[in-house]
């Protein structure tokens, strides 16, 4: 099984950073020094290269550069590293593809921070978050939020949630399965953001 | 063969993690999955972020989790009567002014109750607070496990305090509305229930279709035979709750519609003389208790005459 849990951010970034990080080393520093960019991440990218249908795929191969070099070595902090692998990414590509945008050369630095004040309280946090998985809720495609609601909140199993909602398992599946994904992109992607 | 894009990777990773977390998960389907996330670094990182995802709306779980199976009647318990005395009287100090309340024959039932044109407003056992809009008339089970209300007739605003040990249920007819924590608003007019969701999200079932899950903003609206869902401007939403304030909202709205929402808050009924007449539409917000703004309304502006038979107010061309 996956042990995430036990690692917290704080052993990840203090660790010796010449030593390689384990898999599940890597999975939290990727989760807590990563994913959180993936808003002004992606935000760059659509900026950057015209066709957002690319956009996908550019992320994951990012993630991909960010995580093989992390795995040598722990960039810190991690996001001037995050967006500067994501300026040569797009560089490289509009070399290869001898397209030249406008915007190629835009400063990554110029995407605006979220201000990084000192933590609220815990129950503002969990309430803070509470309201942002409402609002990913709202935002999901009524049939797959419904099945995840049935899922998330009351705990239903695949079988219950088909006979609930009057179709076959299969489709249940295919519905959590686009659930899953939009929770994601609206979680960490610029729909988060707005 | 192009390698696959970074949509299908997140889509087999998803399928993974749906399927791990289902619970019938084996040794020989983590080896499975173990090579799954060897074979690539792309595969890896979709797998995490989607966990992290998917981990974070487990709060959701955590925090609103009503009782999916239908819960067990509540064991009546023989109250010491002192107890039972005691509890009322508080509950009556409580509730003082024109509210009706009386306790039912079934041990823990109470009744609420307001006549025309009053408003009322509440904090139950449980400290959820419930507004009852004008000829409104609930029946409410605080027990130890569950927390049910029954909606005889009218208008009730409910501001839940969750307990997720203890779904609150709220019964109109053979409808069902279960809150997942949250702000709602049930009415129940003659042929027809409305649902409307101010925060949260809640779920509305009935014997005979697959429950609907509501969320923030939206309404279902459910006769005999259909439930339609609809999701109306917050402003739309807003006019609609305007009775807490004391006040009707009216925006295109007919001149019969407006005067059946008069007719609610008031045993001198307006009647609209011809449908011509009850055709018209007016925009307008007037006070609830006091019909006379708009009658002044539909005798300037309209044009139409308004004929006062005490006890009726007739309306005509």
């Amino acid at each position: 099984m996956v042990e995430r849990s036990e690692i917290s951010r704080d052993d990840v970034l203090s660790r010796p950073q010449s030593v390689p990080m384990t898999a599940s080393e890597l999975e939290a520093w990727f989760v807590h020094e990563v994913l959180p960019l993936e808003a002004q991440l992606s935000q760059f990218l659509r900026r950057s290269w015209r066709n957002a249908s690319d956009i996908p795929d550019l992320l994951q191969e990012v993630y991909m550069r960010v995580c093989e070099a992390a795995q040598k070595q722990v960039p810190v902090p991690a996001k001037p590293f995050v967006f500067a692998v994501a300026r040569n990414l797009v560089i490289d590509h509009v070399r290869r593809e001898h397209v030249v945008s406008i915007e190629s050369a835009s400063d990554p630095d110029a995407v605006e921070t979220a201000s990084e004040e000192p933590g609220p309280d815990r129950s503002a946090i969990a309430r803070d978050e509470l309201r942002r998985l409402e609002d990913a809720l709202d935002r999901l495609p009524p049939r797959a939020r419904e099945a995840m609601v049935m899922k998330k909140v009351e705990g239903l199993s695949r079988r219950e949630i088909a006979l609930r909602m009057g179709v076959t398992e299969k489709t249940v599946k295919w519905h959590l399965n686009e659930a899953v994904r939009a929770l994601a992109d609206i979680l960490y992607g610029p729909e988060g953001t707005q | 063969m192009s390698a696959p894009t970074a949509t299908e990777i997140q889509s087999r990773a998803a399928d993974w993690l749906l399927e791990r977390r289902e619970g019938q998960w084996s040794d020989e389907r983590q080896i499975e999955l173990d090579a799954w996330l060897e074979e690539s670094l792309a595969h890896r990182i979709a797998y995490w972020r989607l966990d992290a995802a998917w981990g974070r709306a487990d709060l959701l779980g955590a925090m609103r989790r009503p009782a999916f199976q239908r819960p067990p009647v509540p064991k009546r318990k023989a109250w010491p009567n002192l107890l039972r005395i005691t509890a009322a009287v508080l509950t009556v100090g409580a509730v003082a002014g024109a509210l009706q309340w009386f306790e039912a024959g079934k041990t823990g039932e109470k009744i609420y109750a307001t006549a025309v044109g009053e408003r009322e407003r509440l904090t139950l056992a449980d400290g959820s607070q419930i507004e009852l809009n004008t000829d409104t008339q609930v029946r409410t089970e605080i027990a130890a496990n569950q927390r049910k209300i029954w909606l005889d007739k009218g208008e009730v605003y409910f501001e839940v305090k969750h307990n997720e040990k203890k779904p609150f249920v709220v019964m109109v007819g053979d409808h069902r509305i279960t809150d997942i924590g949250t702000k709602f608003v049930v009415r129940r007019d003659r042929n027809e229930l409305k649902v409307s969701v101010l925060e949260g999200v809640v779920r509305l079932e009935d014997s005979r279709t697959s429950p609907k899950i509501l969320t923030k903003g939206e309404i279902a609206v459910a006769s005999a035979n259909r439930t339609e869902i609809v999701r109306p401007s917050p402003r739309a939403l807003s006019d609609a709750m305007g009775w807490q304030r004391g006040v009707l909202v009216f925006d295109h709205t007919t001149l019969a519609d407006v005067a059946a929402e008069f007719n609610r808050y008031s045993t001198t009924k307006i009647v609209i003389a011809d449908p011509k007449t009850a055709s018209l539409t007016i925009d307008g917000t007037f006070p609830s208790n006091n019909s006379r703004a708009f009658m002044r309304l539909a005798q300037a502006v309209l044009g139409l005459s308004v004929d006062d038979r005490g006890g009726e107010i007739v309306i005509s061309k």
